[in-house]
């Protein structure tokens, strides 16, 4: 088939959709919409649409990035705006269906926001939203606009257009078009795409490979999910692209297989690129073939990194491996390989369509264009975020993600995964970008940002991250497998108030070793969560140490429980709320926590009223109490 | 290949383009401390990030093991700086690792083997006890860093010491997980038995996906062993013999060869059917071969290490399998050797004879002339082996391959060493095989009826007719008993009974054809010391009592046996192995006069006469001033480490004993009784050899192993 001919076919499916004169409903049926419970909405609105015999299109779209609002349900009804509803619950659903569909009651209650411009039914504009605003979606462009399991939305919106353009073109007029897009790979190290492919495309060794790296293993990243899951064309695209600038005819993807959906996407994709010729044997009619496998990862952190996914993907065990040779020249099976991350080849496609000095006019002189983020921890608006390089952390966290919740103090962000750096609010107007973020000691890493209140104690949050790490050494190297478990042992020490000032030192020092000793980048950046909070935060470490104070009150060793007799109105809910019976107390009695009970589990602090506020939790001090319960009139 | 030089600490070194800096260090001669490192591996592990040095010109430090060399590139191995990086790395390895071993005050006066009582705690850490200790590749990288302490308290993995197998005891609580034993495993030999298991600090080595060696397809070469840094492999139950010889201990079926076999190679090739290399490598050590392979004595199958396992390989059989499979093969040498002009006489053509003749003439040029005293060549192997276990046909082919190289033998003339005829021989051997085998300490040897087991088979083998009755009884322990009992039995001894003081089942495990016998109704009285023979009436009566075991057991009550005909097959009667100058079955007894052989021995073994005769070609060839080697290259020896490939199941994997013709139907006659390997029986009991030379091939891919130091030229 020709390529025009899939388009008008595409174009009209498309038409038949959003001009279809029926009522059109998007929900975002991606892995944290179903989690939010989009399967019960989805349910519901089937059945209302049934009942009430209404002939409406009901389409799942990927992820829009706006993950604390779900489930979100946007209703399109002829000739009228498309309305996005927010934590749409089936009883909510059910409303929209019958008060919208039916009555043409917008409910500008439940709504976020219409797309199209100035506003509607006192409903602002979508894209205006102030946590939207500073957003342009470039790899996410499709995710949560289009149906991902039909390839007509895909290709109706640009989609394989540069695959077309590059299938008819030189291997080097690619490559120059990603040269000048300036594209920086986005799994986390920011080597430049263009000299990757350059350099796999000289090599003269055949075959050669195209790996897509999927194995999205950082906690609280979720980027590469969202767009395998709202738009897998894009990164089928990007791949074909790249097999056909480096030579090869032959792609693996390695995906996670704790991303079921994702798979099943993938290879739903797959199958339908293939039926219409733009994937398999001579794509578009030309010389060019290139197929695409999809391997599971199985669960191994480390298999993210190149040299160890690559193993992985010849059946060995997955280890990383020295360089000298770089995967460019001896990859794959001992082949040149060129392997990219998931964002970077959803990027390829809009960069061909649209000429590499579009995309080079967004971000800073040396990152250039667009970085999605996935932002989590304590802030207002978690989710997945697409913004230009160089915007400042400041503009992330309280223009787009709404600050902190309950107001309370911003204390650090911890961007780049369990390997990153903890960065304080004096740093909050370091520019994202890979320079400026590797100076203050922390990574772009794939770009996971977590951000942490003052409610949080830097020791705990270091060993968590180190201890994450340490776990997922694959134990190849003495750096990483050794040296990770004896810092564990010295934070553990710390949190434990047996820390001396001697082991902040002696953190450093293992630290610095296990950075440059180590053979990969795990190794080389698992400390870097200690290293920058002792930078950064170093106050606090030497309080844990010094004065066996935990300031966050976090560390459980250092905290400690009392119950103010002048404030205990001897109403005995912390009494029966104890899970380990360590208080005594009667009936207006002034109660009283044996210390020596106490697991400090803070139940008796959650459970007194708040018109009492009679526990107390402190560290470092002692509260006088009486050591046995007392009535409370004699106080 | 580019010449390149670089310099290291000052020293400019030359070298090959792109080969790592270690290795154009060591070949240097200069140590760069490193623990991980293989050589002759296409890509470096680079585990134990100890060989960092520094380049100048470049930012940081490189592992030495993993970056090429550059023209020009000025490296440091010996900065302070790099101290202590490698110091703190050391340090954190020695966090989960022994170190009383290493940081000991006495360590400089601690020898290897050294019993050590100051210490008590220490034992519990194993630093005497190690295998290792001080040959410690950890040892020797603490030694060159210098670590006084170690800053991080040790705390032991608490891992179980693995010893599920006869072979290799692993100790992962010594292991610093360099992963050679896994490369060597995997990717040098592909065996795949071992593999890393876990992942971080749970890691640990051991039977791919957590199996024990016994299931995993381990085939015990000990080559994992042998590039061990530390203690955390040993071999187990010979550790200690490994000191002074350690191929001795590992090789032991070549060892055990009289004439040295190299049988780990010759399998090998076996197992590739490539039978015209293998029958060459026995060839190198045994000029005949396909005789060998028929009636040898095997000591190699007793010596095989697979014993420890189940049972020893059949490598008699698998010579035959060889042999019987490769098309043809003649004995002459590709290069005449320069004719000397020496003139030496043999008296003998047996085993021993020929084969100095084989050697003298063959490799040195010397001129020989074999006399024989029976109207054909052969010796033992006519007059003594029966027919049944040595087609002759078979033995006039082998004799007839020889007498192609130009040597001579004349038959039917018994001569002295004083009466030699025509010219005079600048050497005289005398090889004329062991005399007789009657044991004349028992009383009434001498009585009629009573046959000596040389002479009775020597008349039977020329088709002179012998008289034997129905119920026989033959004495002796070996080979001998065997043949003439088999032979009785054939020529029409209804009852054969051989008295033996040895055990049954060591009777069944040293000496070939028991079974055998046993299958054609020959009885076994075992451990029985004959007394005395006393004839009656026409019928011998031979008393006998049993053999006191141990001083504890006593001695249980004589017993007789009657017999028509009794058979004194007893060996080493004559030996003269214990006389002054008796060296290798050989003796030198007059100015140029020496024996050889069974005459020396006064033994009837097939190898042991073949490895004398070999000896005393050497002593001869030395005696005229040649060089004494007897040295053959038949077929190259393969310089690439041999890639055995994976063995699935390797130890459940049963002996195939060689087929024989039934009883019923060979104890009438003297048709040939084994029956030899067909291709499938033949490659599976190939593929049962457990490759003990592989460790030495190993051996040499790192810096400073066990045995590196003599196996530096692999196995010639």
């Amino acid at each position: 088939m020709d390529f025009t001919d899939i388009q008008k076919e595409a174009d009209s499916q498309w038409q038949s959709v959003w001009q279809s004169g029926k009522p059109l409903i998007l929900i975002g049926y991606a892995t944290c919409g179903i989690a939010a419970g989009a399967t019960a909405v989805k349910k519901r609105i089937d059945e209302e649409l049934v009942k009430s015999k209404i002939d409406a299109t009901v389409i799942p779209v990927g992820c829009i990035g706006l993950c604390y609002l779900e489930p979100l349900v946007d209703i399109v009804m002829p000739g009228k705006p498309r309305i996005c509803y927010y934590h749409v619950t089936p009883d909510k659903a059910t409303e929209l269906v019958t008060d919208y569909i039916i009555n043409g009651n917008a409910h500008p209650g439940y709504a976020l926001g219409h797309f199209g411009k100035g506003s509607f039914d006192s409903i602002p504009a979508f894209w205006e939203l102030p946590m939207l605003k500073p957003q342009l979606r470039i790899a996410t462009r499709n995710c949560g606009m289009i149906d991902p399991e039909n390839i007509n939305h895909y290709i109706a919106n640009e989609g394989y257009l540069a695959l077309k353009k590059a299938v008819s073109v030189k291997p080097e007029e690619i490559i120059k078009e990603m040269e000048a897009s300036g594209l920086r790979g986005r799994g986390g190290a920011g080597f430049p795409t263009w000299r990757k492919w350059d350099e796999a495309y000289r090599n003269k060794n055949t075959p050669k490979f195209v790996v897509c790296n999927a194995d999205e293993g950082d906690p609280g990243a979720f980027m590469d999910r969202s767009v395998l899951e709202g738009d897998p064309h894009s990164v089928l695209e990007g791949m074909t692209i790249a097999g056909k600038a480096i030579g090869s005819s032959h792609g693996y993807i390695y995906v996670r297989a704790e991303y079921p959906l994702a798979v099943r996407r993938l290879k739903l994709a797959i199958e339908q690129a293939k039926k219409l010729g733009l994937l398999g044997e001579n794509i578009l009619g030309t010389e060019f073939s290139f197929d695409i496998d999809i391997m599971q990862g199985a669960g191994a952190f480390v298999c993210g990194e190149g040299s160890a996914l690559m193993y992985s993907i010849e059946g060995k065990r997955g280890m990383p491996r020295v360089r000298p040779p770089r995967s460019v020249a001896s990859g794959l099976w001992g082949l040149p390989t060129s392997l990219n991350n998931v964002e970077t080849f959803a990027n390829v496609p809009p960069i061909i369509t649209k000429g590499g000095a579009w995309f080079a006019g967004y971000g800073t002189e040396k990152s250039k264009g667009m970085k999605t983020f996935a932002l989590t921890g304590k802030i207002a608006r978690p989710g997945l975020i697409e913004v230009p390089m160089g915007i400042s952390l400041k503009e992330i966290i309280y223009d787009i993600g709404g600050g902190i919740p309950d107001e309370k103090p911003f204390k650090a962000i911890q961007t780049g995964g369990p390997s990153g750096g903890c960065i304080p609010e004096s740093l909050l107007d370091t520019p994202v970008d890979f320079e400026s973020l590797d100076k203050v000691g922390s990574i772009m890493g794939s770009g996971g940002m977590v951000v942490v209140d003052t409610d949080t104690c830097m020791v705990d949050v270091a060993k968590y991250f180190v201890s994450f790490c340490r776990d997922e050494s694959c134990g190849k190297c003495v750096p990483c497998r050794e040296g990770l478990p004896l810092m564990i042992d010295i934070l553990e020490r710390i949190t434990q108030g047996q820390g001396t000032p001697e082991d902040i030192d002696k953190l450093e020092e293992l630290g610095k070793t296990i950075v440059s000793g180590s053979l990969c980048g795990l190794g080389k950046s698992a400390p870097n969560p200690v290293l920058s909070s002792i930078r950064y935060f170093r106050d606090e470490w030497e309080k844990h140490v010094t004065e066996k104070k935990c300031p966050a009150q976090v560390c459980k060793a250092l905290i400690s429980f009392y119950i103010l007799p002048d404030k205990c109105a001897g109403c005995g809910i912390c009494l029966r709320a104890c899970p380990v019976e360590a208080i005594a107390g009667g009936k207006r009695m002034v109660h009283v926590i044996d210390q020596d009970k106490c697991i400090k589990c803070g139940t008796c602090f959650e459970k007194c009223p708040v018109k009492f506020s009679a526990v107390a939790r402190v560290t470092g001090q002692t509260i006088e109490v009486p050591p046995k319960p007392i009535p409370i009139e004699t106080k | 290949m580019d010449t390149i030089t670089i310099t290291i600490d000052g020293v400019e070194v030359e070298t090959t383009k792109g080969k790592r800096i270690l290795e154009a260090a060591l070949d240097a001669g200069i140590y760069i401390p490193n623990l991980c490192a293989l050589r002759d591996i296409s890509l470096p592990t680079g585990a134990c990030r100890i060989c960092q040095v520094q380049i100048e010109g470049k930012r940081g430090t490189v592992t030495a093991c993993s970056e090429p060399a550059a023209d020009g590139m000025v490296i440091h191995n010996n900065t302070p700086e790099l101290n202590a990086i490698r110091r703190n790395i050391l340090e954190i390895m020695l966090a989960k690792h022994p170190s009383v071993c290493l940081t000991c005050h006495r360590r400089k006066r601690c020898v290897p083997g050294d019993i050590c009582l100051r210490l008590a705690e220490i034992t519990e850490e194993q630093c005497i006890l190690c295998p290792n200790n001080n040959r410690c590749e950890l040892q020797r990288v603490v030694d060159f860093i210098g670590i006084k302490e170690v800053s991080y308290p040790y705390k032991s993995k608490g891992l179980p010491i693995e010893r599920d197998n006869p072979f290799i005891v692993r100790n992962n609580n010594l292991c610093i997980l360099c992963g050679r034993c896994v490369r060597v495993c995997q990717e040098v030999l592909g065996i795949e038995a071992i593999a890393f298991n876990q992942r971080g600090i749970q890691t640990f080595i051991g039977g791919a996906f957590g199996q024990s060696l016994m299931d995993s397809g381990c085939i015990f070469c000990g080559s994992c062993v042998e590039v061990c840094p530390t203690g955390a492999l040993k071999d187990y139950g010979d550790e200690w013999e490994r000191w002074n010889d350690p191929k001795a201990a590992s090789i032991r079926c070549r060892y055990a060869c009289p004439a040295m076999v190299d049988v780990p190679r010759f399998i090998r090739h076996a197992r590739q059917k490539q039978f015209e290399q293998a029958t060459a490598v026995i060839r190198e050590s045994v000029p005949f071969a396909h005789l060998c392979s028929l009636i040898c004595e095997h000591p190699c199958e007793n010596a095989c290490r697979r014993n420890d396992l189940d049972e020893g390989l059949a490598i008699r059989a698998l010579e035959r399998y060889c042999v019987e499979n490769t098309a043809d093969y003649n004995m002459k040498p590709e290069t005449t050797p320069v004719a000397t002009g020496k003139k030496i006489a043999i008296i003998g053509a047996g085993p021993a004879g020929l084969t100095a003749a084989y050697y003298l003439s063959k490799l040195k040029g010397h001129s020989v002339t074999v006399f024989e005293s029976q109207s054909q060549a052969g010796g033992m192997m006519r007059q003594i082996v029966p027919e049944f276990r040595l087609p002759r046909e078979i033995l006039d082919r082998e004799i007839a391959r020889l007498k192609e190289t130009g040597i001579e033998i004349t038959t039917d003339r018994s001569e002295t060493v004083e009466n030699l005829p025509g010219e005079k021989y600048d050497v005289v051997l005398v090889a004329t095989g062991v005399a007789d085998s009657t044991d004349t300490a028992i009383e009434g040897a001498n009585e009629t009826g009573i046959l000596d087991g040389i002479e009775f088979l020597r008349q039977h083998n020329s088709g002179n007719p012998v008289e034997i009755g129905k119920k026989v009884i033959v004495i002796g322990d070996g080979t001998l008993a065997i043949y003439a009992a088999r032979t009785a039995r054939r020529i029409g001894a209804a009852t054969v009974a051989v008295l033996t003081t040895r055990a049954q089942n060591e009777m069944l495990k040293v000496i070939e054809g028991v079974k055998e016998a046993q299958e054609e109704g020959i009885v076994f009285k075992s451990e029985c010391t004959p007394l005395t023979i006393v004839k009656s009436k026409g019928h011998l009566s031979l008393t006998f009592r049993p053999t006191p075991v141990t001083a504890s057991t006593r001695a249980g009550k004589p017993g007789a046996l009657d017999a028509d005909t009794v058979i004194m097959a007893m060996e080493g009667i004559h030996s003269l192995d214990q006389a002054p100058g008796a060296a290798n079955g050989v003796i030198k007894t007059g100015e140029n006069t020496f024996c050889a052989g069974s005459i020396v021995s006064g033994k009837v073994s097939f190898i042991e006469s073949i490895a004398a005769g070999r000896n005393a070609a050497i002593q001869i060839d030395n005696h005229l001033g040649g060089n004494a080697s007897m040295e053959e290259m038949l077929t190259p020896v393969n310089s690439e480490i041999p890639k055995v490939g994976r063995m699935s199941g390797f130890s459940r994997r049963k002996r195939n004993n060689i087929p024989c013709l039934e009883t019923s139907k060979r104890i009438t006659n003297f048709k040939q009784v084994e029956q030899g390997f067909d291709s499938e029986s033949g490659s599976a009991e190939a593929n049962r050899c457990m490759n003990c030379d592989l460790r030495f091939y190993v051996a040499r891919m790192t810096s400073t192993s066990r045995s590196a130091e003599e196996t530096s030229t692999a196995l010639v």
